[in-house]
Order: structure tokens, then C-alpha cells, then sequence
């Protein structure tokens, strides 16, 4: 462990006996977008992980898997899920996560959500981009569907032009009463395909900032192996904005009285409020394999 | 029975030498009143006497855990998630200073069974629930209209689909069977006409909406009278039938004395609520203080259900409880509140025991012995225990294997810990 001027770096090794051939997984780099909360990524051979799922997963699992495998060929016209449609996907898997904005006057959700998305790498992207497009669409299809029948709202679908890339979004037609939205406003589930690069996002927002981001260039370095990154102000705020919402919950989960839980939540937020960002990444080289953290403080904390 | 007798059951329990005012009275009040008392409170109730002690159920001192619970509702109700609105209620009910008002709303969700299920906007349960907690013990003809007109309950019922011309007759056939008058009470024609007076009675925005260009404006014949009724007119000439309040007063009865009234009894109830203007407030405080009430009958003659027993065991062993995995325990015991199984509620009684409902009761027991923080139980003896957790002696042998149990354990914690969770699991701690 060491300790630095402005925060603190861990590295923890333990030695790895490496089986099957080295290979060197892909750098994956982080989109800049507005408000970032976090970063998951996670270079996975998709393909070869459903190749081995009677392996990883148990009898229960497994038999959920055969239920999605027949959906998806719904989806996907027929397509086999492991051999028509995860070979399409490459191994850069990102998860991205940012803070919504809501007007400061107008109605919002509570709890307010952070939208999150996925973004993919495609191998054949000129083919298989429309395929994932036509996939989201009958999936919503098919929600629409049960929705009807169940009295609910369906989703509207719309789609736009941003940065000369098709955003399509599935957007609740829920009216909205009183000062509050529904928690469902933190949903406007969207599909976007940048070059090779495809997003799927629980809002349109964050689909356009990584739209923006990825037709600009405008990219972290990129980085080799597992790395989970979240920055503490975005984080604090986060936080900040549900609060009530923390301390209902904590009040229900722990039988805490108003007091004790505000404490409990507040102290959480002030530990979070003292980071700028954390960083932890999984390293493999040499033999060995283990875990490397970085934390770095605010400044002035 | 002949009626005087009835009448006799419905007058003020008199405490005498031979019959007094003792712990085992006002914790068989808090019970049924609410849902338990602590020795502290048994204490104040014996204080109090019997009608001061039906007084501080509904207007006694609410305490500031309660009050900050209940101030919850609107941001629980945002995620619009089931288990954290079924564990709002629960904790309101284990922190209320005045239990008889939750027991009373409890009453009403049962009666009045509505279900997030179908209404799926848990602010409109949220909602009704408030219109339960709020006016639950007012005129039953103001409470009846509010529910009329309640969102919840017209989304539940398919009040949208209730137009002229083509009437939908789900809410006026529950108003007169299950809500007011019960079956056998009203004829097939009186449903079809009432349901003509709702027609037009919408939600829209989550709101009560009056459509009048859905509404039949026509004359309708309802219980024989002819007019030009809307669903506030067939709604008062419910409430104010003669049999509104004797099958009001008879489901009361059971819920809070005992099951199965004589028939004599049943009509004595009737006139007496009526009498009171359906007042249900005033009717339960002398019902509760009656003769009737603390009669040899109404002792361990009601099965718990699986609210109170959870509340119970909370509230009397003062233990920190996990909210949402006690209303998951409720829900595997047999009561998920905020979603009744069917419009009639839960059936109660003797449907509470099965053999899973009574594992999930024992399982809740071991969780609440294993909290963090548990009252003291007077001498930590085994007595002292039985008495603050089961209404009433148990059979001695049962008694003596108890504390043979707990003999070998001498860590007055782990004895203490260990009588809650197995005296929770006798037969006689699902009574009252």
C-alpha cells in the first residue's frame, strides 16, 4: 500500500497458474460524457462463455438459459444465440453509468435513478447493427403486447437523427400527476450504433452523450483487463439527490428511527463527499494475479 | 339466546370483587384493540380502567417513531414497490401509540380489499390506506362514500368500463354484497339499477372524475324507490338499510370479540350500531368495554392472523425488525397486505393455520429472537414470559418441559432469547 499527497494506491498479488494459450485481452477506452458516475469494464469472450455455461451455471440456470435461447430466436429470426449471435459480439464489454438532470422546477422521480448502459463491440457491424435494431424494436413488440393486455401504457417508439447516427428510443406514455413522475421516468430505454461501437441505454440522454462521444473521439486513454472507476463527486450527488429516499429505506430495512438513519445515511455521503475518484483494476501478468486500487482525495479534504 | 340477554352481553363490562379490572383484561384489550401490549402499557391500561383504557387505543400520545414512519408514505410510494409499502404499514402498526386506528384501517383493507395487484399505482393504495387510517372510525356512510369515489377502489373494480348504455356492475354488486348489505339482502335488479347510478363514476389522472357524458341520467328503481339516482344516492340507501348495520356490527364483532355470534346477539349488534348513526368509533369503544367483550367466549377465541401475530411479537419484545423482511414473513404466512388474495380479503380464521403459514410464523419467531435489542421481561423467568407473550394459563406439563428447557442455560440473554422464540411456537401464542 501507498500512501500519496493526494489519496492512496493498494496492490494485492497472489500468484496464478495460467491455463490455455496467453492471449492478451482488448484495451477497452472510457467515453467522456456529462455527469460520469462510473465505468465498468470487462473484456469477455461472450461466445465462449455460453459454450461453457453447463459448467458455470446450475441445473436451475441452465434450464432459464434454454427458455432464452428459444426467445431470442424470436428476436433474432431464428438465429441460434450461441452460434448466430454472440460470435458477433466482440469481447469489449463497457458499462457506463452517469447521473440523469432533471429541471429544477419541473416534476422528477423519486428515487432518481442514474441512467446506465451498455456498449458493445461489433465484429460485422454493418450486418449485425440492423439485426440488434430490429431485435430492440420486436422486443418492445413484444412488451407492448403484454402491456395491452394487461390495461397497461404502452411505449412509444421514436426515432432521431444524432451526430448522423439513428437514435431510437422506447419512451413511456404514462401521464404524469402531481409534482412527482413516475419512477418509470427514469427509463427511456434507447438503442444507438456508433461505427462499430453499439449502445444500449436506460435513457436517451446518455445514449446521445455517448453517441456525441464516440462520433468525436472524444475518449479516455484506453486500458487493458477489468476496471471498475467511479468518480466521488457525481457519486456524492447521486446520493445527495435521494436522500429522503436512503433514509426511508434504511428506516424500513433496518427499523431505524428517523434520527439514527439520516445519521447512518448523512456519515455514508460525507465518506463518499472526501473522493474524487476510485479505481479498481484486475491485473494478470508474471505469474501472478491480483488487484491494484487507487482512491484519490478531493483536494482540500 | 333470548335478546335480553343479547342486550345484557352489549352493556359496560362493571368490574366487581369477583370479577376485577386485572392485567389479564387490558392485555386482552391491547390485544384485540391493538395488537399487544408491553408490561408498561399493560400497566397504564390497568391504570386507566376499562374506558380510559378504550380511549387511549384511538387518542392516546403517538410518539415520534410513529410519526416519522408514518410521514414516510409519500416517498415510499414513489418506487411503487409492494414490499416496501406492505413494511411501512407494519412498522406504523408495531410504533402506534394509538394501535386501534391502524387495527381499524387493517379492518377495512380486509373489508374493502383492494389490491396493488390490479391498481398498480401504489400511490392510490397509499391513498385509500390514509382514507382507512383517517376516517375508519367516523360515520361508515362518509367512509362508504369516500370509498365510492375512491381511485384505488375504482380502478379495482373497473369503474372505467361502468358507461350508459352498457353498464358494468362490479362495484355496485361488491357495495351491496360485500361492502354494505350481504348477500340475500338485496335483489338482482337492485345491482343492475345501481350500477346504472355509477355509470360515468371514472378515474382519470389518478383521480376521482365525475364523466357526465357517460352517466345515465335516467330514473332507476333501487331497494323499491324510483329516481333519477346517482351512485352518492345508492350509496346512502346501503348505509342506511337496517341490515347495512347488523352486517356491519356481526363482521366487527368477529374481527374484535369472538367468531360465529348467537343470531340474537347479531340483531342486538345491528340496532345498537344503528342506534349510534353507524358512528363506528363510538359503537367500538362501548363494544370493547362490553360484557360481551370480556366474556369467558371471547377469550383465546380468535385465531391471529399473521399481522397481528408478527406486530405482537415486535411490539411486546420490543425487538428491531428488519421491515422488509417482516412484511415478506406476513406475506409467507398467509397476508400480503396491500394484496388480498380476492375482492372478499383473506378468510381468516382457521385459513391462517397451515402447515407452511405455521413453519413461516416459527421462523419469524427464531428472526425476532435473534434481534439486536429485546425489552426485559420482568425476572427473565419463564413465567414472566408467558405471561407477557400468551393470553391466559397454559397446561402445566407444557409449562414444566419449558423450563426444563431453558434450564440448562444460564446466560439470562440466551434463555431469554430462547423462550421468546419457543413459547412463539405454542399453540396458544397464535390465540387472543
Amino acid at each position: 500500500m501507498t500512501l500519496e499527497s493526494n489519496g492512496a494506491a493498494l496492490d494485492v498479488r497472489v500468484p496464478a497458474k495460467m491455463s490455455g494459450p496467453a492471449s492478451t485481452p482488448p484495451a477497452i477506452a472510457t467515453p467522456r460524457v456529462p455527469r460520469l458516475l462510473g465505468t465498468i469494464a470487462v473484456p469477455r469472450d461472450l461466445a465462449a462463455m455460453w459454450s461453457a455455461r453447463d459448467k458455470l451455471l446450475d441445473a436451475n440456470a441452465l434450464s432459464g438459459t434454454a427458455q432464452f435461447n428459444s426467445f431470442i430466436g424470436i428476436l433474432f429470426a431464428g438465429k441460434q444465440f450461441g452460434d448466430d449471435v454472440l460470435p458477433e459480439i466482440g469481447p469489449e464489454l463497457l458499462f457506463v453509468s452517469a447521473r440523469q438532470e432533471w429541471p429544477a422546477e419541473g416534476p422528477a422521480p423519486q428515487p432518481k435513478i442514474p441512467a446506465f448502459a451498455l456498449v458493445l463491440h461489433l465484429k460485422n457491424a454493418k450486418a449485425f447493427g440492423p439485426r440488434l435494431e430490429v431485435a430492440f424494436q420486436t422486443t418492445m413488440g413484444v412488451i407492448n403486447a403484454d402491456r395491452g393486455q394487461k390495461a397497461k401504457q404502452p411505449f412509444s417508439l421514436r426515432t432521431e437523427m444524432v451526430d448522423g447516427v439513428d437514435v431510437t428510443t422506447a419512451r413511456s406514455i404514462e401521464e404524469a400527476s402531481g409534482a412527482t413522475l413516475p419512477m418509470t421516468a427514469n427509463y427511456t430505454t434507447s438503442i444507438a450504433q456508433v461505427g462499430d461501437r453499439f449502445v444500449l441505454s436506460s435513457t436517451r440522454a446518455l445514449c446521445i452523450d455517448l453517441v456525441h462521444a464516440y462520433q468525436r473521439g472524444d475518449l479516455d486513454a484506453a486500458a487493458v483487463g477489468d476496471r471498475v472507476a467511479i468518480r466521488g463527486p457525481v457519486a456524492y450527488e447521486a446520493l445527495h439527490e435521494n436522500e429522503e429516499a436512503l433514509i426511508a429505506n434504511d428506516m424500513l430495512e433496518k427499523g431505524s428511527s428517523r434520527l439514527e438513519a439520516t445519521g447512518s445515511i448523512r456519515a455514508l455521503m460525507e465518506i463518499v463527499r472526501l473522493f474524487d475518484s476510485g479505481e479498481i483494476v484486475r491485473v494478470t501478468d508474471g505469474g501472478t494475479t491480483g488487484l491494484r486500487a487507487r482512491v484519490t482525495l478531493r483536494t482540500g479534504t | 339466546m333470548i335478546d335480553g340477554d343479547a342486550k345484557k352481553l352489549l352493556e359496560p363490562f362493571e368490574p366487581s370483587a369477583e370479577d376485577p379490572w386485572d392485567r389479564a383484561k387490558a392485555a386482552h384489550l391491547l390485544r384485540r384493540g391493538g395488537f399487544g401490549g408491553t408490561a408498561l402499557e399493560i400497566d397504564a391500561a390497568l391504570k386507566a380502567g376499562p374506558e380510559g383504557a378504550v380511549h387511549a387505543l384511538a387518542e392516546g400520545d403517538e410518539c415520534d417513531a410513529y410519526r416519522d414512519t408514518l410521514a414516510l408514505g409519500d416517498v415510499i410510494v414513489a418506487s411503487n414497490d409492494l414490499e416496501s409499502l406492505q413494511a411501512w404499514w407494519l412498522l406504523r402498526c408495531v410504533r402506534a401509540g394509538r394501535p386501534l386506528r391502524e387495527k381499524i384501517a387493517l379492518f377495512w383493507h380486509g373489508h374493502f380489499a383492494t389490491s396493488l395487484a390490479k391498481v398498480e399505482r401504489a400511490r392510490l393504495m397509499l391513498r385509500q390506506n390514509r382514507l382507512f387510517l383517517e376516517r375508519g372510525l367516523g360515520p361508515f356512510e362518509e367512509l362508504l362514500q369516500a370509498v365510492s369515489r375512491d381511485p384505488a377502489m375504482l380502478v379495482w373494480l373497473d369503474s372505467n368500463d361502468n358507461r350508459r348504455g352498457k353498464p358494468n356492475e362490479n362495484y355496485a354488486r361488491e357495495l351491496m354484497e360485500l361492502f354494505s348489505l350481504g348477500l340475500g339482502n338485496y335483489a338482482e335488479g337492485d345491482v343492475k339499477e345501481a350500477a346504472r347510478a355509477f355509470t360515468g363514476w371514472h378515474v382519470q389522472g389518478g383521480e376521482f372524475f365525475f364523466d357526465a357524458d357517460k352517466h345515465d341520467a335516467g330514473s332507476k328503481t333501487v331497494f323499491g324507490k324510483s329516481g333519477a339516482w346517482d351512485g352518492g344516492d345508492v350509496v346512502a340507501m346501503c348505509a342506511r338499510r337496517p341490515e347495512c348495520a347488523a352486517f356491519l356490527a356481526r363482521k366487527l364483532f368477529e374481527f374484535f370479540v369472538h367468531p360465529e355470534p348467537d343470531p340474537a346477539l347479531v340483531a342486538a349488534l345491528g340496532e345498537s350500531l344503528r342506534a349510534r348513526g353507524l358512528r363506528i368509533g363510538d359503537w367500538l369503544a362501548s363494544l370493547l368495554q362490553s360484557r360481551a367483550f370480556y366474556s369467558r367466549r371471547a377469550r383465546r377465541a380468535v385465531i391471529k392472523s399473521p399481522v397481528d401475530f408478527a406486530v405482537g411479537l415486535v411490539r411486546v419484545s420490543g425487538a428491531t425488525v428488519d421491515g422488509k423482511a417482516m412484511a415478506r414473513a406476513v406475506a409467507s404466512m398467509g397476508q400480503s397486505l396491500f394484496a388480498p388474495p380476492t375482492v372478499k380479503g383473506w378468510d381468516g380464521g382457521r385459513h391462517w393455520i397451515s402447515a407452511a403459514a405455521l413453519l413461516a410464523r416459527v421462523n419469524f419467531a427464531a428472526a425476532v429472537s435473534r434481534s439486536p435489542k429485546l425489552d426485559a421481561f420482568g425476572d427473565g423467568s419463564v413465567d414472566a414470559l408467558l405471561a407477557a407473550f400468551v393470553d391466559g394459563p397454559i397446561p402445566a406439563p407444557v409449562r414444566d418441559r419449558l423450563a426444563a428447557h431453558v434450564a440448562p442455560l444460564h446466560d439470562p440473554d440466551t434463555r431469554m432469547r430462547t423462550l421468546i422464540r419457543t413459547i412463539a411456537s405454542l399453540p396458544e401464542s397464535h390465540l387472543c
